[in-house]
């Protein structure tokens, strides 16, 4: 079986074709983590020693590392005087003042509010938000369980769980991971590869009809199916963990650093209300795997629909419609409260800050389950059920039993 | 049979060429009635009015015009101050009822038209930011049809499902060689080439026919020949051509866009000679430039996608300023026309070469000269076109509670509180005197000032609250920009404090998906304005400082029923009570969306619990009168001058005019 996987992965995915749209897209994904950098960052200005880039970089040694008072009156001693001659907008606007780190006054300020003073604000904080958050959700259990409310009190009891204890006790340069996680350009890649790859798994034969002899020999019909299936997962994994790591690897290249690893993860502002507690490097991994599951289940299921093509075309635009309405339903419901729309669609796990970003629950049997679990054990389900029917729906290999007809393979036997 | 209707009768039958046009045409027609909203509401709802002063202003914007348009605003504004004063001096007896039906009349002459005056002083003010090539006219139907800039996504899959076998289906069962032994058959690719052109050609024609004809009935089309500056999408716009140039040019080069990418189908289909490397290239070719570049990048590549997409080939200059720095940046650079030339050419001579090249490979082998210049050929077009490829709730049945927006709550025993320090909202039970957060989730409202509650409405056991919440994930101007503002209708079960969100909508108007953005009009602006709200079964209304927007909970569909928001407004459930612009009771009904005045009771104030309506009468200096709902049974309640009246369960209070306390009155009074 093992050597049946590894010749349907060489014959179906180790073309020169499809090497070459994996090159032409890691390149055009590796421009646009550079575009993002350009685009987004106030510190790709450039390495003038006037530039922002340069002067965090140099406050940053006096900052990184343990919050501590003596760090943040020094910052506020700095900055509270800037603010109040800028506060009424009547400062000078010249662009060459010795005085100043980046030459002009404005810019100082905007500079260390944007990077040190409000971040610094946030990580300090943090952990008496958290903890006001854990307290309302002790109460709330408490309410909900005089009430009898067994699910309200049971998912409160969650989330006191989750919130009590968290802080963040160091400061460091967070933007590449905001920008990382909030990148989506890649997903879309992985899912026009897979799409590629996969459509043609089954077409490719019955182009040929090669499908109709397959079933004449003993590894053809349902057992070639199981191994175009394995193999097709292997690929749309490999694929998607490639591209992940590319992502990676292209943002600490062009961020030109991979600082604010050991972060935890709700230190970026846009995960305040994150569904899990692990540091950002961690969620990079968890990241990665958890956007594999999701394009192994869309694979599965254009698959599943690519078994009903006698060629790539129907199949192939079905597909792409698919992926489409998932795209477009998933990015533009992403901000809704109601977790089934995310649950249900497994573009969630592609852009999976949808699911990791809110502590947001579903009930079961009365139990609360966050709803990136539910996510993945749906897309689980979905892929299982797809590879069942596909197995259900392939032929068997009836012509080589019934009459007896062996193999060439099975002679030399 | 000639080999030309072979080809036709292949194309059209056997791969099933006119099952997908008629699909696309189909579908295309379904999508954009259903996915329509007109950019300009208020336009669209005070319809007549508008009319009625762009009839004297239409055009452009004349010394006259401008003229008249200040004159109307200034009577306008006199005439709500005039109004105002002799109500008063009518219900004050200062005047005889005779007086005031003569002036009022005149009046409202004055301001019947007052909200279609609104929408057209607002285009005043567009238009004179630059009058020379701005005029007045009915937009939403030009905006319909040309402030579009999205792709249609469904003639884009229409192509791909039409083109792509043409030349494929000949490969998978290597007819092709084949044909070319057939005495006709040296002419076949030629032939499937016009017949694609001449397919898409249709298609594209007739979306934009189709298009043109939704928005000329739905919205109109008038004054074709106006400057398409006339319209905001191309405000900036140095080009100077009319709406109907404008059309008929973004037309033409979307169907240019539909046959480059044929061409490009066709020339990778003949390349590849496979479905899914055709496809995918058709795919990638349009859909990767355009979530990942900037619309700018996008107008200037050699590639379908810009001429399929078209408007903002004649869309000016954008420039925002960074919040942060406050530096302007061109969010789009205008095309121009030297560029689109340019473009244009660059396009059309690779489609050429891309044709010369089909045709040749599909010619007998025997006619080549060399097997080395064909392949030198193929890849000098394949690098062409490679280059500008890679682009260096379900809800239980409402029970029935008289509101009144203008009194308090009786939420089964709690009390709605909101704390002075930190704005939060909690519930206080009175008899024991716990309270309890509102917002049920532990997490809204403490990492984000953005998170407010706004309104609520009580309808035991239930009590309904909205919130609004602001997000903003990755944002800096000329950007991707993910700013997010929703407004969330939530339940809450007072007896079990089990909470679900019945009703939620983002109410931004421009919107931004993967790096496309678009618009989808301000229909829902509203709810960013809403101060107070009630439901039935059937529809939310939202009270805003420009009166209530009924949305049907189940279409999403808003009306805006003209009802005021000066004063009190009740609801019964089936009913919403208001004082009109007179200060006469008027009811509406919601389920037949009638209106009927009560003409004897003409109000301060009124409010109303499950049988009576108690209202200070302005006819009769201030006394509170008691009537049915029917406005019959009128009792005198107090003969005290009062201002305002609420009530509760028991009690009416009443705020006397003369030591400005609050008086309360037992209902059994």
């Amino acid at each position: 079986m093992t050597r049946l996987i590894k010749y349907e992965f060489y014959k179906l995915f180790c073309k020169r074709s499809i090497l070459v749209v994996l090159i032409l897209f890691s390149v055009v994904n590796l421009f646009k983590i550079n575009s993002e950098f350009h685009s987004y960052s106030y510190l790709a200005d450039g390495n003038d020693s006037r530039s922002w880039n340069s002067v965090y970089w140099q406050l940053y040694e006096d900052y990184r590392g343990e919050i501590t008072a003596e760090k943040i009156n020094h910052l506020l001693s700095i900055y509270q005087p800037l603010a109040d001659a800028t506060a009424d907008m009547t400062a000078s606007t010249a662009k060459d003042n010795p005085d100043m780190m980046t030459g002009n006054i404005y810019s100082d300020r905007n500079i260390l509010e944007k990077y040190y003073v409000e971040p610094m604000e946030y990580f300090y904080h943090y952990r008496t938000y958290a903890l006001q958050v854990a307290e309302r959700a002790k109460e709330n259990a408490a309410v909900y369980k005089e009430r009898g409310q067994t699910y309200e009190a049971r998912k409160n009891s969650v989330i006191y769980h989750l919130y009590s204890g968290r802080s963040i006790k160091a400061f460091a340069y967070e933007e590449m991971y905001n920008y990382y996680l909030n990148y989506d350009f890649s997903g879309i890649l992985v899912l026009f590869l897979c799409l590629y790859g996969v459509v043609s798994t089954f077409v490719c034969e019955k182009e040929t009809q090669m499908d109709m002899l397959l079933l004449t020999n003993p590894g053809g019909g349902k057992k070639t199916t199981f191994a175009k299936i394995t193999a097709a997962s292997l690929f749309v994994i490999s694929v998607a963990i490639w591209f992940s790591v590319v992502d990676y690897i292209g943002f600490v290249y062009f961020f030109g650093t991979a600082e604010g690893g050991n972060l935890p993860l709700y230190a970026v502002s846009n995960f305040s209300t994150a569904a899990v507690n692990c540091n950002l490097w961690q969620y990079a991994i968890l990241s990665a795997v958890i956007r594999a599951v999701g394009i192994w289940t869309m694979s599965m299921v254009f698959l599943l629909i690519s078994l009903f093509g006698r060629n790539a075309l129907v199949p192939f635009v079905a597909d792409f419609g698919a992926a489409l309405c998932f795209i477009i339903t998933g990015a533009s419901q992403s901000c809704f409260s109601n977790a089934w729309l995310k649950i249900i669609n497994p573009y969630s796990l592609l852009a999976n800050r949808i699911l990791f970003g809110k502590t947001e629950f579903i009930g079961f049997a009365g139990y609360p389950v966050q709803s990136f679990q539910a996510a993945i054990i749906f897309a689980i389900i979905v892929g299982v059920v797809s590879i069942t029917a596909m197995m259900m729906l392939s032929k068997r290999n009836s012509y080589c039993r019934e009459r007896g007809i062996k193999c060439l393979d099975l002679c030399t036997k | 049979m000639s080999g030309f209707m072979h080809e036709v009768k292949k194309i059209m039958l056997c791969q099933r060429g006119l099952f997908y046009i008629a699909l696309v045409l189909l579908f295309g027609t379904v999508w954009l009635a259903l996915s329509d909203n007109p950019v300009d509401i208020a336009m669209e709802q005070y319809k007549n009015e508008y009319e009625w002063y762009l009839e004297k202003v239409n055009g452009y914007c004349t010394e006259e015009s401008s003229l008249y348009l200040e004159q109307e605003a200034e009577r306008i504004a006199k005439a709500k101050e005039r109004q105002n004063s002799l109500l008063e001096n009518y219900y004050d007896g200062k005047i005889s009822e005779s007086e005031y039906k003569k002036e009022s009349r005149e009046i409202e002459k004055v301001l019947e038209r007052q909200n279609g005056f609104e929408v057209i002083y607002q285009q005043y003010l567009y238009i004179c930011e630059n009058a020379g090539n701005r005029c007045f006219l009915q937009t939403n139907g030009w905006m319909g049809l040309l402030g579009k800039g999205t792709l249609n996504f469904i003639i884009f899959l229409g192509i791909l499902l039409i083109v792509t076998p043409v030349f494929c289906s000949e490969y998978s069962c290597q007819m092709d060689t084949l044909i070319l032994t057939a005495r006709e058959g040296r002419k076949s690719a030629l032939y499937k080439l016009l017949i694609m052109i001449a397919v898409v050609l249709f298609l594209s024609l007739c979306i934009s026919l189709i298009e043109y004809g939704f928005y000329r009935f739905k919205y109109g089309l008038p004054h074709g020949d106006y400057p398409i500056q006339s319209i905001r999408y191309f405000a900036d716009s140095s080009k100077s051509m009319s709406l109907l140039e404008g059309y008929v040019l973004i037309g033409l080069l979307r169907m240019f866009g539909g046959v480059f990418l044929t061409i490009l189908l066709m020339f990778i289909s003949v390349l590849a000679k496979k479905y899914a490397v055709t496809l995918l290239t058709g795919a990638v070719s349009v859909i990767i430039p355009y979530i990942g570049l900037s619309k700018t990048s996008i107008y200037r590549l050699p590639l379908p996608l810009p001429f399929l997409l078209g408007t903002d080939f004649f869309a000016g200059d954008i420039v925002m300023s960074d919040a942060l720095t406050g530096d302007e940046k061109i969010i789009f650079a205008e095309v121009g026309t030297v560029t689109l030339l340019t473009l244009l050419f660059v396009s059309v001579l690779l489609c050429t070469l891309a044709v010369v090249w089909i045709l040749r490979r599909n010619s007998n082998r025997w006619l080549m000269k060399s097997g080395q210049k064909k392949r030198g050929a193929a890849f000098v077009v394949m690098f062409g076109l490679a280059l500008a490829v890679t682009g260096c709730a379900g809800r239980g049945k409402t029970g029935s509670v008289v509101y009144n927006s203008s009194a308090g709550y009786d939420c089964m025993g709690y009390e709605i509180i909101q704390d002075a320090g930190n704005f939060d909202y909690s519930l206080k039970n009175t008899s024991t005197g716990e309270t309890y957060p509102l917002a049920r989730s532990p997490m809204f409202g403490v990492f984000s000032d953005e998170e407010e509650i706004r309104a609520f409405y009580v309808c035991p056991p239930y009590l309904y609250y909205t919130t609004s919440v602001m997000e903003s994930y990755v944002n800096r101007v000329g950007n991707y920009n993910s700013n997010i503002t929703k407004v969330s209708v939530i339940e809450l079960n007072l007896n079990t404090f089990e909470e679900k969100t019945i009703f939620e909508q983002m109410t931004n108007s421009g919107r931004s998906l993967l790096g496309i953005d678009y618009e989808t009009g301000d229909k829902w602006k509203f709810l960013d304005f809403h101060l107070a709200f009630f439901l039935n079964d059937d529809n939310l209304f939202f009270i805003g400082n420009d009166g209530i927007t009924k949305v049907n909970r189940h279409t999403r569909k808003t009306v805006k029923p003209g009802i005021p928001a000066n004063g009190n407004i009740s609801f019964d459930g089936e009913s919403i009570f208001y004082k009109n612009e007179q200060g006469v009771l008027t009811r509406y009904d919601v389920s037949s969306n009638e209106t009927y005045a009560y003409e004897n009771i003409v109000a301060y104030d009124f409010c109303m619990d499950e049988q009576s309506i108690y209202y200070v009468s302005r006819t009769d200096g201030g006394d509170l009168y008691s009537c049915g709902k029917d406005g019959n049974n009128k009792e005198l309640i107090s003969h005290i001058p009062a201002m305002s009246v609420t009530c509760d369960t028991g009690n009416i209070y009443v705020l006397s005019k003369e030591s400005g306390e609050e008086i309360a009155l037992p209902k059994s009074h």
